[in-house]
């Protein structure tokens, strides 16, 4: 057992902090998000250079075969400076599944032009309807011919505004609901019977919703088994979770600290508010949220691209759970301790707590994985590779 | 970075397991699993099968008869022990003063006491609280006045857990009167069969003898029982209480209290169900595996960072806040898989020998007690608020 972090992923972090520092600055973030920018290709271009957009990926393609420890680490730097860069979504999403289940071919196509960051790829899935269930698929894909012809809607495609390509899930089998029965299809986004309208989150990031009507697709764009996605789907969206929990680690510590140099700023009645019992307590409490959360981030983040489904779900679930309640905690105590401050827009805190405030709803809610969390049986979810509750239970 | 156990270390667990299910007494584990009333020969037993073993005391240094366990095998052993219903050792002599007098003892102090700790035949108390100086410990009057060869003792103690048990008691009192008060406290060591030391119980919630009040009227000790240098007992008193950081958690404990908590959940019906399936209740014993999981998780964090040497943080104390928060969530969701059954008193059905009938199913009759009890968890130690005043100084910085 052994919590450190090896020299290589020090040297990464110092390598990311710079890179940050010299590039992401906050003044430079929000002219991004004024001038409604999805991405900085700088910024990405960057990411490339220092390795990070082939973190997890083969060797063989021009990855570094890096661990879920490493992504960990990036990510919580990533949130530390609030990046809106897509890096979840074509990283740790869609460049995950072409790992996990394109066939070579796509692999030497597709990837090494991610890792150089030359081209974007990301998950269409999530239809409005969806919520958190990963198999609520409407989206339709027929053969006619020798081609796959799709008609759906998609809706909050993670960095779908800067996207080259998606990789659309649609319904080859079965009805909606339905694990199996689910095919993952790819698809350039410039296709003339793909429609979209973009538009920003919470935090500053632009979406995409699309909607296409008879896309017609070659037979070489399935990618992955037919009917066979959801596995692989659940898989990235896990890995998601864990790495979102690892930016919301990097945004509550931020807070936290911003919120403990203003309780040392700010006097009233005569002394510091960090004077007050009251007070530290709270920011006390704060950070006991935030170190209880980094630990079992750890666990997940050490699960996440192992070989057993069942550790991997039972682990990010817990973590996931247990930071929405953190990241709730965190960011409303971080304007309740700023006072008035705290409700400004102007002040940086605001795009931290904005932040904090999305992070239950994306990759699976606090209700969604406590409750897989106690539903999860190991025997089947090692053998079928599905973890998701069952919708009845028969307890152990 | 490497957050799951070794193969050394797997198969330290298995060596434990298999040590544990030989020599823990098998009437001792279930009294400890039913939560029925333990005795002090029912630790006593547990204490000398380890001692036989070379395994008690996991955490000293192995010049003075310990294992020199790091701190993962530590929590290891704790976890798997507690998981067979190995009862809680008493602290008293193992990890206060033993480590204590590892460190500021005299030669003659560690030769005469630390053996006898190690086997059992000292068995040892703490004189720390008095009725004016709780949470402000340092405010102590207890008196020791120097008188020749003695110091002669006067004043009063109290939270006295098991004094009525023990044959040694550890004291700070106040060898000097000092404009700060931390200066002028001293250690002393002190026979509990002395003339002038009185016990006198204090019955608690629950109904139970477990703390005492100690009162000393003229009580003579010999100077050689002075720990450490006179009038510096403050600090060694505080590294008495940072000595254990990772144990304090209870995991172990918790570990077994869960899964008994499931297993009273799976069988009590509700509704035409086990209670275990009804998502309410199955959301807040998640919710508590889940937390539980992340204190585990810190533990090993800041048990791998011990064995590296580093600085102690304020993580024991976030240990203590959140091991005491869990282990008192543990004793209310047991009292409410009881539900009505937890409310009949009768304490003598939680004597291993009781053969009578409970009005309820057998295993709710001592949960409302234990409820009570381990409300005792965030006030002892330091409260769970002078934890938190503890990490607001260190964190803060103030």
């Amino acid at each position: 057992m052994n919590f450190s972090l090896t020299e290589d992923q020090t040297l990464l972090v110092d390598a990311l902090k710079r890179f940050l520092d010299k590039n992401y600055a906050p003044e430079m973030r929000q002219r991004m998000v004024l001038d409604q920018e999805p991405m900085s290709r700088e910024v990405w271009t960057g990411f490339a250079s220092l390795g990070i957009l082939g973190l997890t990926l083969s060797e063989e393609h021009g990855g570094f075969s890096g661990s879920g420890i490493d992504v960990m680490v990036v990510m919580r730097e990533l949130g530390k400076y609030l990046v809106i860069e897509p890096y979840i979504p074509n990283v740790v999403i869609a460049a995950g599944l072409v790992e996990l289940c394109g066939s070579d071919w796509h692999k030497k196509v597709l990837l090494p032009e991610l890792i150089k960051g030359e081209s974007t790829l990301v998950l269409a899935h999530t239809e409005m309807q969806g919520h958190q269930d990963l198999s609520h698929v409407e989206t339709i894909a027929r053969q006619e011919g020798g081609v796959w012809v799709l008609s759906g809607k998609k809706t909050l495609i993670l960095g779908g505004a800067s996207a080259d390509r998606f990789i659309i899930s649609a319904r080859t089998s079965g009805s909606s609901g339905d694990k199996d029965g689910i095919t993952l299809f790819i698809a350039e986004s410039l296709d003339e019977s793909i429609s979209g309208q973009v538009y920003p989150l919470l935090d500053g990031s632009r979406v995409l919703d699309i909607q296409f009507d008879n896309l017609r697709l070659g037979s070489e764009s399935v990618i992955g088994t037919l009917d066979r996605a959801f596995a692989p789907i659940e898989c990235v969206y896990d890995r998601a979770a864990m790495a979102s929990c690892a930016e919301a680690l990097g945004a509550m510590e931020t807070a936290y600290e911003m919120t403990v140099d203003y309780l040392k700023d700010r006097h009233q009645f005569g002394q510091s508010l960090s004077q007050f019992q009251v007070l530290q307590h709270r920011a006390v409490d704060m950070f006991i949220n935030i170190e209880e959360a980094h630990s079992l981030l750890t666990l997940a983040a050490a699960n996440a691209w192992g070989d057993s489904p069942y550790e991997r779900a039972r682990s990010v679930s817990a973590a996931k759970s247990l930071f929405a309640r953190a990241a709730r905690f965190v960011s409303q105590q971080a304007v309740q301790l700023h006072g008035g401050m705290g409700m400004t827009y102007e002040l940086p805190l605001s795009n931290y707590v904005k932040k904090l405030t999305m992070f239950d709803a994306l990759f699976g809610g606090e209700r969604f994985h406590r409750s897989r969390f106690s539903n999860l049986r190991k025997e089947e979810a090692d053998t079928t590779g599905f973890v998701s509750p069952k919708k009845s239970w028969k307890q152990l | 970075m490497e957050v799951t156990y070794s193969k050394e270390e797997l198969n330290f667990a298995a060596e434990v397991r298999d040590f544990v299910s030989e020599s823990l007494p098998g009437d001792v584990a279930r009294k400890v699993l039913e939560h029925k009333r333990i005795f002090k020969e029912d630790v006593q037993r547990w204490h000398a099968a380890l001692h036989e073993k070379g395994w008690i005391a996991p955490h000293w240094p192995k010049e003075h008869g310990g294992c020199a366990w790091n701190a993962v095998q530590r929590h290891i052993f704790d976890v798997e022990s507690a998981a067979l219903g190995a009862p809680r050792l008493s602290p008293f002599g193992l990890h206060m003063i033993g480590p204590v007098l590892i460190a500021f003892g005299t030669e003659d102090q560690k030769k005469y006491y630390l053996p006898r700790i190690l086997s059992g035949e000292d068995w040892w108390c703490q004189g720390y609280s008095e009725p004016g100086s709780g949470s402000d410990l340092a405010s102590l009057k207890t008196k020791a006045v120097r008188d020749g060869d003695s110091f002669v003792i006067n004043g009063q103690k109290t939270w006295t857990t098991h004094a009525q048990w023990a044959n040694m008691i550890f004291c700070l009192v106040r060898t000097e009167v000092s404009e700060r008060k931390q200066n002028g406290i001293s250690m002393v060591l002190c026979d509990m069969s002395t003339d002038g030391v009185e016990v006198r119980p204090i019955v608690t919630l629950d109904g139970e003898h477990e703390v005492n009040e100690v009162w000393f009227s003229d009580v003579k000790v010999p100077v050689q029982n002075l720990v450490g240098e006179e009038g510096r007992g403050w600090s060694i008193g505080k590294f008495l209480l940072s000595h254990e950081r990772t144990g304090i958690a209870g995991v172990g404990v918790s570990k077994r209290e869960l899964a008994y908590l499931k297993h009273l959940a799976s069988e009590e019906m509700y509704e035409g169900k086990p209670l275990l399936e009804d998502p309410i209740f199955k959301d807040r014993i998640a919710e508590l595996e889940i937390d539980l999981l992340a204190l585990e998780m810190t533990v090993l964090r800041v048990a791998s960072r011990d064995d590296s040497g580093g600085e102690p943080g304020p993580e024991a104390s976030i240990l203590k806040i959140k091991g005491t928060e869990i282990q008192q969530r543990l004793t209310e969701l047991q009292m409410e898989v009881a539900g009505l059954a937890a409310l009949p008193y009768l304490p003598m059905a939680w004597g291993d020998s009781f053969i009578g009938k409970t009005p309820g199913p057998a295993y709710a009759a001592p949960l409302a007690a234990r409820y009570l009890n381990m409300r005792k968890t965030s006030i002892y130690g330091g409260t769970n608020e002078i934890q938190r005043n503890i990490i607001a100084r260190r964190v803060l910085g103030l």
